[in-house]
């Protein structure tokens, strides 16, 4: 392991950090032997393979500008892994195409799991619009990471006051109000409105959906009156609601969040819609199990660490962690789930 | 306890030494970055976000405010220097400002620019510190009709930058347009002129235009001077200091665009940038020499630098008592704050008085800072002139390189300024002015957005255009803009007819 | 400024320009027409705008004929006012600059960031600063390097690493 330019985040401790990872290296390898001898031992398989951990920085892709979105999650993690000598990562922003541009940075370092990139439901959705044809089958799906409530809030003035309320003007008339998903249509935030009207037996595509720069602008938007509601990942609202501005209808989350805990869910209302904003990680094609086992290893014990937890709670996430096998199942499974709600909304690209 | 008391704690919280220490360190970190032609205030700040790392968080902020008056200002010198804008709101200060450095007044046009500032930024401070909770709700009455109608009045005032030909302005505002187009469709999530490539989904982005229009277009025209052997050295014409007749002229558009970019810069979208041009068009319109806008006026650095500066306290207000982002470098901020579990809003103000005041206090010794720090400077980057041009310019190109790289780490957005730099070439060659492209291509895309948004919100009712006072006020004023021209020379007619009766 | 007295400016650049501004509104406008319409969008739709400034294109050529037959105060056409000649020796090295340029942005993540500026800036410089080697390789040297510490060491910004290990 040599000392890496790329380490120089924090260019003092370059060197003495290098240092200090022999001997942590030699302990994690300890645990990976172990775990891999009781894979072995389980699976009965064939031919275990040598555990595989990183022999340089590892690159860790944001789809997002420095500051933007989920720039600010995977600087958290890198903080996290340094703090606590789990990895040396660099953070990189490759910007553009909605993800498209980070996904396909990382595809292409084929087997090479020193990348890695943090990834949204634009992976889906992207592709099912026909902005791109890369697919999350062109990627190796690593842990699930988290997810932020996604909830639909209206100013303190409106007269709309329950979620049946909102429900009901739905039933009546889908284009009777004004909503805001943030920036990009067909995306989760506008699934749960379209959700919704499906659930109320409205045609979702006589929704009144406008979009703004981002989720800050939509919630200027529901402040000052010219549009009805938003919905958009809960940290949009959860401030302008705890100063009495904003009232938030519910969540799309199956329980209550610790951050919000006064505000119901959907379900708990009787409407069945559930979609989360969620945060999953992938490695580029072709990765072998010993390195998917790496970063099963690295999240699980990231996601233990107090530091972790204060930047759940801090941004309004939810706490969650599935492994890589679960979160490939999990991902098929929201697949099939936007490509249905797509196509009633008629955003989805022919023959997909 | 009224906004004094608070702000005679906030300054017991921000001379505090460590505090002052960090508000210098930003300042001085913030200028070495902004300097970098690709650089301006929101990536500088995103770029240096993790170097507060570790930082007890009112100290950090302290210090990201110091980056961003910092990078404002190391902006404002690459304009003046070597015609290269960091963002938008600098735009209008390469126009008069590197004419004048071009005829040896680099010294006064970077003196005046950082006076403009201290003096702009300091007063848009206290108007922050008093108007603050009042000025709040302000923001919020600017909804998509009546952004519209502030992006027409702003574009009236764009199409006015033309130079002798009209054509040829309008030819660049309109290619600035059609620039703003390319990229996903905001309204109906298609991708428009994007040829099928995932670079352009999101648009061509502002700095990758500028840097090739002015900053390579420059290093082009730099060099065919020098192989053609008529490449003049810039002498320093009198003193580096202001003449009297210099600081005569700057005085009041300095007060004038004070005001102006405090109002603009309250609302959230391209206050400051509106707030530049305009700035630029009224002192333009008073002055007795209008022909002489372009060609290195002290009234045309003077009054956007002002109104420049001033928009950043004025993007504070929305920030501090609403928690809403009126830039792209407060929208960095405002991630900042939520990073270290702060969230912006009212109450920010009654939580953590300490933080918002002592921020407020230390945006106050801020200006003083980077006064102090860059008037010495001045001689500094004054000589950057001297370096050979054949040295000069391939470093320039180097620069640029590394500024747009580091933002979004894109390679083709490297090819794309340089297409630009072509472009601009033909341009400067053509004498197509290029700050109408530039302009209209930050501006177009919110014009067109905001229509559609104004038209969706009122199920395709034109109506919703005035139905609002403020729309219909930016309405008029934008016939008003438009009519001027036609109107002046007949009521100078009109004027002359009386005085001789 | 001595110029070796400057040459009229011609009408061609301003016909072609003229032509070029014409092509570009008639094929923004095809490219505008070809849109898919999109069965989610708001009612105006992602066409009119374009549609707009398509037409303010071929305003702007309008404009562009009035100005070539206007004359102003420096008795020749509006249009060519402030115009600056075009030759081929200048057009070359355009070519050449743009070109060598285009060859290190190619190689600048590839190669890296103090490789390929180092050569970028060298050869450069070794034309339009020609007969001062010493110098020209010690600010080449010098500026990546120093603008590669600040940034990667001071500022914590990355520059691509390439093939070299450090």
């Amino acid at each position: 392991m040599q000392p890496d330019s790329c380490m120089s985040r924090h260019p003092m401790r370059a060197v003495p950090e290098a240092l200090r990872q022999v001997p942590r290296s030699i302990n994690r390898l300890a645990v990976l032997a172990a775990g891999a001898l009781l894979g072995f031992a389980l699976a009965a398989g064939p031919v275990q393979a040598q555990p595989w951990k990183p022999s340089r920085t590892v690159e860790l892709v944001v789809l997002a500008s420095p500051g933007g979105g989920n720039d600010k999650a995977a600087r958290a993690l890198q903080k996290i892994w340094a703090d606590n000598k789990i990895v040396d990562a660099v953070v990189t922003n490759r910007v553009g195409g909605g993800g498209t541009l980070a996904y396909t940075y990382v595809s292409q370092k084929t087997g090479d799991a020193h990348y890695i990139a943090i990834a949204q439901a634009g992976i889906l959705t992207n592709q099912l619009a026909g902005r791109t044809n890369l697919t999350y089958n062109d990627l190796t799906v690593l842990p699930y990471i988290g997810t932020e409530p996604v909830s639909l809030a209206v100013r303190t003035e409106s007269p709309i006051k329950t979620l049946k309320d909102f429900a009901d003007r739905l039933r009546k008339d889908p284009a009777s109000l004004t909503i805001s998903p943030g920036s990009t249509l067909a995306s989760t935030n506008h699934f749960v409105v379209a959700l919704l009207a499906r659930a109320v037996g409205a045609d979702p595509r006589r929704l009144r959906m406008v979009t703004f720069g981002g989720g800050a602008e939509a919630a200027t938007n529901v402040l000052g009156g010219h549009i009805d509601a938003m919905v958009n990942a809960s940290n949009n609202a959860v401030p302008h609601m705890q100063s009495g501005k904003m009232r938030i209808l519910g969540i799309s989350s199956p329980k209550r969040s610790a951050s919000m805990p006064d505000v119901p869910t959907f379900r708990e209302m009787g409407f069945d819609v559930i979609q989360d904003s969620w945060y999953v990680f992938l490695g580029p094609r072709a990765m072998t199990q010993p390195q998917i086992d790496f970063w099963d290893d690295v999240f699980a014990r990231t996601m233990k660490t107090p530091e972790w937890k204060k930047f759940v709670a801090d941004n309004g996430w939810e706490y969650g962690f599935m492994p890589s096998r679960e979160t490939a199942a999990f991902l098929k499974k929201e697949h099939e789930e936007a490509r249905s709600i797509m196509s009633d909304l008629g955003a989805l690209k022919a023959g997909q | 306890m009224d906004a004094f008391d608070h702000l005679l704690n906030g300054f017991s919280v921000a001379t505090q030494p460590i505090n002052l220490a960090y508000v210098f360190l930003g300042c001085l970190l913030g200028t070495v970055i902004g300097v970098l032609p690709g650089i301006g205030p929101a990536a500088a700040i995103a770029l240096l976000l993790p170097i507060t790392y570790g930082i007890e968080p009112t100290s950090s902020l302290i210090m990201l405010c110091g980056i961003y008056y910092g990078a404002m200002y190391g902006g404002s010198t690459t304009s003046i220097l070597i015609n290269t804008p960091g963002e938008s709101s600098s735009v209008m200060t390469a126009l008069d400002g590197y004419a004048m450095a071009r005829s040896g007044r680099a010294g006064a046009a970077l003196a005046i620019s950082a006076i403009a500032s201290f003096i702009a930024g300091t007063a848009s401070v206290v108007l922050l510190s008093l108007l603050a909770v009042p000025l709040a709700g302000f923001a919020l009455r600017f909804g998509p009709a009546e952004y519209f109608t502030l992006m027409l009045f702003a574009m009236t005032s764009v199409a006015a930058l033309t130079g002798a030909s009209l054509a040829k302005g309008l030819l660049s505002m309109f290619l600035g347009l059609m620039f703003a187009t390319i990229g996903i469709d905001l309204q109906s999530g298609q991708q428009r002129f994007t040829f099928d490539m995932p670079e352009l989904q999101d648009g061509i982005g502002f700095i990758v235009v500028v840097v090739g229009l002015f900053a390579i277009a420059e290093v082009f025209i730099g060099l065919e001077d020098l192989l053609k052997g008529r490449s003049e050295i810039i002498r320093l014409s009198g003193s580096l200091w202001l003449t009297r007749d210099e600081w005569r002229r700057s005085l009041m558009p300095i007060v004038r665009g004070t005001g102006i970019g405090f109002f603009k810069g309250v609302l959230p979208g391209a206050g400051a940038t509106i707030a530049t041009i305009l700035s630029y068009s009224v002192e333009r319109m008073l002055s007795r020499d209008k022909a002489k806008f372009g060609t290195g006026m002290i009234e045309g650095v003077a009054g956007p630098e002002a109104a420049n500066n001033a928009s950043t306290g004025g993007a504070m207000v929305p920030l501090l008592t609403l928690g809403v982002p009126g830039s792209g470098s407060t929208a960095v901020l405002l991630a900042a704050f939520i990073m270290y579990g702060l969230q912006p809003g009212p109450l920010l103000f009654e939580k953590r008085p300490d933080l918002v005041w002592g921020l407020i206090a230390s945006m106050y010794i801020g200006n003083l800072v980077l006064l102090i720090l860059n008037l010495p400077l001045v001689g500094v980057f004054v000589r950057l002139l001297h370096i050979p041009i054949g040295l000069l310019l391939p470093m320039v190109v180097s620069i640029s390189a590394i500024g747009i790289f580091a933002v979004n780490g894109n390679i083709f957005e490297l090819y794309l300024a340089l297409g630009f730099g072509v472009i601009g070439y033909v341009f400067r060659k053509m004498a197509i002015p290029v700050a109408p492209l530039v302009l209209s291509l930050v501006l177009g895309g919110m014009m067109e957005q905001s229509f559609r948004q104004a038209m969706t919100i009122s199920g395709a009712d034109p109506g919703v255009f005035v139905r609002s006072p403020i729309c219909i006020a930016l309405l008029a004023a934008s016939a008003l803009a438009l009519s001027i021209p036609f109107v002046a020379p007949l009521l100078r007619r009109f004027g002359r007819r009386t005085a001789a009766a | 400024m001595n110029l070796p007295s400057a040459p009229a400016p011609r009408r061609l650049p301003a016909i072609l320009m003229l032509l070029a501004t014409l092509a570009t509104a008639a094929a923004y406008l095809r490219a505008t027409l070809a849109l898919p319409h999109p069965e989610l969008a708001d009612p105006l739709g992602p066409q009119i705008f374009p549609i707009l400034v398509s037409g303010g294109l071929l305003l702007c050529a309008l404009l562009m004929v009035v100005d070539l037959w206007r004359t102003g105060d420096g008795r020749i056409p509006v249009l060519l006012e402030g115009n600056l000649p075009f030759d081929l020796h200048s057009t070359l090295m355009v070519v050449g600059i743009t070109t060598w340029t285009g060859v290190y942005f190619f190689v600048f993540e590839r190669v890296g960031f103090l490789l390929s500026t180092v050569v970028f800036l060298l050869g450069l410089m070794s034309v339009f600063n020609a007969g001062h080697r010493v110098t020209n390789l010690c600010t080449a040297a010098g500026f990546t390097i120093g603008a590669w510490l600040l940034f990667t060491r001071v500022l914590s910004v990355r520059l691509p690493q390439g093939i070299l290990p450090f």
